[in-house]
């Protein structure tokens, strides 16, 4: 029996258009930063908080620990590429070949199907962003991000850097110097939104970099999922994504933040998101990382209200010249909070996952519960599948535990679906997508169906 | 006073997790002789000994802190040779004897048998430091049992390196009873090169007032249907720290090895700290490998059961301190060491 999942357009994520543009920087200087802030028009305030941010990269070191990062070159990167567009509402005024690059990828469609808003953005800038009407009669805000600046000047100097400082490491402070587009979220008090929005990041242009910035604050007793997709295609240069993503959960609110992320194989994907939690509330994460040649990427949550809740779901795939090194921070702050960690991590044709994780139960957090659990499987002896998890307690009264478990694929399953009549490739497959089930069943239907279609292209002629 | 980086791990992660290495201030004495050493077989005519005071020693360092050794004990168990009663080493520091930078070296050649009682005591109560290293070669199908225990006093700095290397059909077991000292640093090191060969790593800390524990455990499996155990089983209270960093290394070509790491920490103070980093990295396919940590007080549960039989808080808390640990201490099979760890634990 052959997977009954769609077939899958192997092509759909290179898509290459032609590099056009109607503004580019090249390079991390103070003249790149100030023409950047010229050309979008931004209050002095965000252009001196972006020289501060290029001071503090300068001044900190590259980090002495994870995937080597030396073919990065900053000089070389495009910090800024404008696309020959604008934002427009409607698909039908975006440019026809970058409105064809997100028609592949399926957006417009899931945006009619299944979502209550969409931001798509191609390089640097947000070329296209809708709400549902009904979201909007109910105080939901969700632009791009630099529209905000300009709109909602006081609830972005209030939120903004202020989960993520600009000193939390060196490329976040370099995501401060350069960052562009984005998407800004706010969902007011009690207002509960149950369909999904996404933002969806495509980079075109080669050896660029893309540096947007999220901000959702999801007010007291509001609710939220948002979904974020990233994918480009591939080039021979270096590619970088030093985005940044800054969440607030208020008392009693819920927010559960998707990721699908599918960077070309060139990609030095060196993200950072954060999200601080306030009494009552809950924050889900559930992340598929397939992509990218380098991945730096461990979500934080400060749990800082008591009884707050953190649940993550990720599943990393590393194959040929890929070097996943992902995981997870939690700090639990106040007492009564929880945690829990599922992660999984499948590594083939000479690909390194690496699990790398922090989680600190501080000393107030009495009666904090914390269950991190990790599965890693290695598809040959060419790939690396390493465990890296730091426990840190600091309190009594605490349950805490870890387990890990490291392996191949069990030849005894093999061959008893060998007997039901199943070749053993697709039963390979089978266990394979069996195995990342637990994260798949986490997300929306058709995204599901896409890490279900990215596991069967990565699986494609490695095994068997 | 100086202040010293040492014992890290086999792979960084993140500075600002703060467990790459330890920093510690260290009081090192100037260099002295020690002359406390004793070493106690019936079988003395079977077996190679060599003792030698003030040797420089030219052996890797793992911990970080230089060392030039003022004793030094090489011990050799020949070919097809069995030592069933254990051997006794034993260095007791006093007043006259207060520092030790000494190297062991333990070999034992092919199909040897032998079992070893390591012991470093320290009853007064004065200042020691101690910066010890045991090396461990057990050729093809040798088996052997040590027990390492530091009973030194609470103002001493024990630092303690143990190296091995196992052949084909070797097994090692191993045993560390952690639990003098005010600055615990170990640094525990075993290849496992030969098909089938087989190290179990048990352990048990116990660290109270300020202490500081820091152990650092790498196994790696190169040889095919190797086996790599650690348990370590520990006790924190007052406002000790512990950091544990436990490493299973799967080589590329260990098909069929099989990894365990276990970590179990009781909190008996909300002032004391525990760290963990138990490490699996794998370069095999074709392996089992898997880790545990926990951490938390006293089951409540367990400690209720017990006091509704008429004993009291502290009796309670001791029984199930001690029964956590049953397991590795019935093992070692030595009472006498039994008694002087529950003694240990009853003075908590």
């Amino acid at each position: 029996m052959k997977t009954q999942l769609k077939e899958v357009d192997n092509n759909i994520y290179n898509i290459k258009n032609k590099d056009e543009y109607s503004f580019k920087t090249v390079g991390l200087t103070e003249e790149v930063i100030r023409e950047i802030s010229e050309k979008k028009n931004e209050p002095d305030w965000m252009l001196e908080l972006r020289l501060k941010a290029l001071k503090t990269y300068n001044e900190l070191s590259m980090p002495t620990w994870g995937p080597d990062l030396s073919e990065l070159d900053m000089s070389k990167i495009a910090t800024y590429v404008k696309p020959k567009t604008n934002m427009k509402k409607s698909w039908e005024d975006v440019p026809e070949d970058i409105k064809n690059t997100f028609d592949a990828l399926g957006i417009p469609e899931a945006e009619k199907e299944s979502l209550a808003g969409v931001g798509a953005q191609y390089d640097s800038e947000i070329v296209y962003h809708s709400i549902k009407e009904e979201l909007v009669k109910q105080g939901v805000i969700y632009t791009d991000f630099d529209a905000a600046v300009k709109e909602y000047p006081e609830l972005v100097k209030q939120y903004f850097t202020k989960c993520v400082p600009i000193t939390d490491h060196k490329f976040i402070a370099l995501h401060y110097a350069v960052w562009s587009g984005g998407s800004f979220v706010y969902v007011p008090k009690g207002v509960k939104v149950d369909i999904p929005l996404q933002s969806y990041f495509r980079l075109n242009a080669p050896g660029a970099g893309q540096f947007e910035h999220t901000l959702i604050i999801v007010d007291e007793g509001a609710s939220l999922q948002f979904i974020e997709g990233c994918s480009a295609p591939k080039y021979n240069e270096i590619n970088l994504h030093a985005g940044c993503v800054e969440l607030f959960v208020k008392e009693n609110g819920f927010l559960r933040y998707s990721t699908i992320e599918n960077w070309s194989k060139n990609m030095m994907n060196l993200n950072t998101k954060k999200v601080v939690v306030d009494k009552n509330g809950t924050i889900e994460w559930v992340t598929g990382s397939f992509g990218s040649k380098v991945s730096m990427l461990y979500p934080m949550s400060i749990l800082n209200g008591e009884n707050s809740k953190c649940e993550f779901t990720g599943i990393s795939f590393a194959g040929k010249g890929q070097n996943l090194d992902a995981g997870l921070k939690i700090v639990h702050n106040a007492p009564n909070t929880s945690s829990v960690v599922n992660s999984k991590s499948i590594s083939k044709d000479g690909g390194i996952c690496t699990f790398r994780s922090d989680i600190k139960v501080r000393p107030r957090a009495e009666k904090s519960k914390v269950s991190v659990s990790c599965e890693s499987l290695m598809l040959d002896s060419i790939s690396r599948s390493d465990t890296i998890p730091v426990n840190d307690v600091q309190t009594d009264e605490v349950e805490f535990s870890h387990e890990a478990k490291i392996g191949k694929i069990s030849d005894q399953a093999i061959f008893y679906l060998m007997t039901r009549g199943i070749s053993e490739e697709e039963a390979k497959a089978m266990i394979v997508r069996g195995f990342a089930n637990p994260i798949s069943k986490e997300l929306p239907l058709e995204y599901a169906v896409e890490m279900n279609n990215l596991i069967n292209l990565e699986l494609e002629g490695s095994i068997g | 006073m100086e202040k010293y980086i040492l014992n890290e791990t086999p792979l960084r992660t993140a500075n600002n997790f703060d467990i790459n290495n330890i920093e510690v201030v260290l009081d090192i004495p100037k260099y002295k002789s020690f002359e406390n050493f004793n070493i106690y077989t019936e079988n003395i005519e079977k077996i190679k000994v060599e003792v030698n005071q003030n040797k420089i020693s030219e052996n890797e360092n793992k911990i970080g802190l230089e060392r030039q050794t003022n004793y030094s004990v090489k011990i050799i168990i020949p070919e097809n040779i069995t030592i069933e009663e254990k051997i006794k080493l034993e260095f007791n520091f006093d007043e006259d004897n207060a520092f030790l930078v000494e190297n062991i070296d333990i070999l034992l050649e092919k199909n040897a048998k032998a079992n070893f009682e390591i012991q470093y005591n320290s009853e007064e109560s004065f200042s020691n430091f101690h910066n010890g290293q045991l090396n461990i070669l057990l050729q093809e199908n040798a088996k052997a049992n040590i027990v390492v225990s530091n009973f030194n006093n609470n103002q001493s700095d024990n630092l303690y390196e143990m190296k091995n290397e196992l052949k084909d059909n070797a097994t090692l077991k191993y045993t560390i009873i952690e639990i003098g000292g005010k600055n615990k640093i170990s640094n525990y090191y075993s290849k496992l090169v030969g098909e089938n060969s087989e190290n179990s790593l048990n352990v048990i800390y116990l660290g109270k007032e300020n202490d500081v524990i820091d152990i650092n455990y790498n196994m790696e499996t190169y040889g095919k249907n190797s086996k790599a155990y650690i348990n370590v089983q520990g006790v924190l209270t007052d406002s000790a720290k512990k950091n544990f960093k436990g490493t299973i290394d799967f080589k590329e070509g260990s098909k069929k090895a099989i990894g365990k790491e276990n970590e179990n920490c009781i909190l008996l103070s909300k002032q004391a700290k525990s760290k963990s980093l138990p490490m699996l990295l794998c370069h095999e396919e074709d392996v089992e490998g898997e880790h545990g940590v926990s951490s938390g007080k006293i089951d409540e549960a367990k400690l209720f059961y017990i006091m509704t039989k008429g004993i009291s808080y502290d009796e309670a808390r001791k029984l199930i301190i001690k029964a956590n640990f049953n397991d590795i201490i019935k093992n070692i099979n030595n009472n006498e060491l039994e008694n002087r760890i529950n003694e240990k634990i009853d003075q908590i």
